[in-house]
């Protein structure tokens, strides 16, 4: 299983080099534009804390949220596997159904978690140049975009494997447009943007406080619907 | 279930059956015999691939038993590929990756990777170390391939038409390979193809495949031997009982015919001139015949 995740691993370096730098350039820009505040006309701005927040836990959401992506790109091995048509060597080597799915799957893991670390190291620079309180509490969301990461390649990847890249695009679009459709109408039908703010906050608590049932759960269900449709696949 | 390695057949098939909505493989079966080279032919689409896919279980079958080294393909199925080399038409491996990430990859994948044995070959075949696959040419392709599917030290060789479009040097050298290869009496190829005078140059066995079908499985040299060519005028043709004959055609002398023996025939015609042909005449007539 080690060639496999070796393999994978060659296939995907050059998103997992992007993903560290676009994590490290988005840090960057909120360091420079930080430190900027304190000088010139955005003085002001730092004076308006709505703006000034909004910025701030913005910017270090979407460095997460940036790692989360470049975790997801990791099923494109899947794609590029389909395209040299690796199923040939593949399925004529001893290699079982399960160590395939693994070595996937570990992969997928390896980089969220490469990402999410990469993005814990550097978000407490944002808050040093902010002069802002750093402590456990501030790394919950990196923890939180770790756990959406590690929720997102658990749907994903079942989907990646059971279909062809094309129609796992089509599916994975098709989810996501539907969660999107949800979302607004959950948005437009509520009025009070703090409800929302704190619903989410909720969900991602209780997905904290759960961690281990709610993974445990999405992993078997994942891994289950990956095995059963490699499975009928590999004979296509 | 333990592989026999001093099993008579490396490879047997008994009614191997398989049915697609526009092609069947239609009670397959046949021997091969270990320590030797067989040769599969066939036309394009005539079931070579489906049956070498299905000897590696890469497809699931109807029914029939297929066994490798003694074991059955489906239990003993990751035994068997530890000890076979496979080498396809085409490449698997990714356009970008280089022989040293190769090397790294199977070398997770198969417990007896031997990396200098792979270097040796790549080395042996100048291959350079530092292209891409994307890079190589089609022929160097096939060298690779033929490299890793030789570096774990395999038994057993199982090839798809592995000097199908390359030119006849880099073709010569393949088949060196193999004939080293073969040198090992452990070792046995079975390898289909269409260029028949590969085949009648390295295959001890010829298996001939037709629409699904096997229409003949024996050694080479008794295949030579048996068959010949029957040439008559058309009067004499009208003379020849249809069961000595498998297939014949018109030519500018008369009638040439393919019979099934031929030193009978030579006593039984008398009158008519009968010689041995070369196997793609034979595979001709036989294809001709069943088209008539």
């Amino acid at each position: 299983m080690s060639g496999l995740l070796y393999k994978d691993f060659l296939l995907v370096r050059k998103n997992i080099v992007t993903g560290l730098f676009l994590i490290a350039g988005g840090v960057l820009f909120a360091i420079i534009f930080i430190l900027g505040m304190n000088i010139g006309n955005f003085q002001e701005i730092k004076e308006l804390p709505d703006v000034y927040n909004l910025f701030f836990k913005g910017t270090i959401f979407m460095v997460c949220i940036g790692g989360v992506c470049t975790a997801l790109t990791s099923s494109s091995s899947i794609e590029q596997d389909y395209k040299a048509e690796w199923y040939r060597v593949l399925y004529s080597s001893p290699i079982n159904i399960w160590q395939e799915i693994f070595s996937r799957y570990i992969l997928a893991f390896l980089v969220n978690t490469i990402m999410c670390a990469w993005a814990g190291v550097l978000i407490p620079l944002v808050y040093m140049a902010g002069n802002e309180n750093f402590g456990l509490a501030q790394m919950k969301t990196v923890i939180y975009c770790w756990l959406v990461g590690m929720l997102a390649i658990l749907i994903r990847l079942p989907i990646d494997i059971v279909f062809s890249a094309k129609t796992s695009v089509v599916i994975s679009c098709f989810l996501m447009g539907v969660c999107l459709i949800v979302f607004f109408i959950w948005l437009t039908c509520e009025q009070e943007v703090e409800n929302i703010i704190t619903s989410v906050i909720g969900w991602l608590n209780w997905i904290y406080d759960h961690g281990i049932v709610v993974v445990l759960g999405v992993v078997v269900t994942s891994f289950v619907f990956s095995y059963l449709g490699k499975r009928n696949r590999r004979w296509a | 279930m333990a592989l026999n390695y001093a099993a008579n057949n490396a490879i047997e098939i008994n009614n191997l059956n398989k049915s697609y909505k526009d092609f069947e493989l239609h009670d397959v079966t046949f021997q091969v015999p270990s320590g030797q080279v067989t040769g599969f032919i066939g036309q394009n689409g005539a079931g070579k691939s489906t049956t070498i896919k299905a000897i590696l279980n890469m497809l699931k079958t109807d029914s029939g038993d297929i066994k490798v080294f003694g074991a059955d393909n489906v239990e003993a199925e990751f035994d068997i590929k530890e000890n076979v080399g496979v080498v396809f038409d085409d490449i698997g491996f990714h356009p970008n990756l280089k022989p040293k990430h190769i090397d790294k990859i199977l070398k997770g994948m198969y417990k007896n990777w031997d990396s200098e044995v792979f270097f040796d070959y790549l080395d042996k075949l100048a291959l350079p170390l530092n292209k891409k696959v994307k890079d190589y040419s089609r022929g160097m392709q096939m060298k690779l391939q033929i490299a890793t599917a030789l570096s774990h030290h395999a038994k057993l060789l199982i090839m798809d038409e592995p000097t199908g479009g390359l030119d006849p040097i880099v073709r010569n050298e393949i088949l060196d390979i193999f004939m080293e290869f073969i040198q090992d009496s452990e070792h046995t190829i079975f390898l289909s193809s269409h260029i028949i005078t590969d085949l009648e140059r390295i295959a001890d066995n010829i298996v001939f495949i037709h629409k699904g079908k096997i229409l003949l499985a024996e050694p080479k040299d008794t295949m030579a031997e048996r068959h010949g060519i029957l040439k008559c005028s058309k009067e004499q043709f009208a003379t020849v009982d249809e069961e000595d004959v498998i297939g014949y055609r018109k030519s500018s002398f008369g009638i040439e015919a393919l019979v099934g023996d031929l030193g009978k025939c030579r006593i039984k015609y008398e009158g008519m001139f009968c010689e041995k042909t070369s196997l793609e005449e034979i595979m001709l007539f036989y294809v001709n015949n069943t088209q008539i």
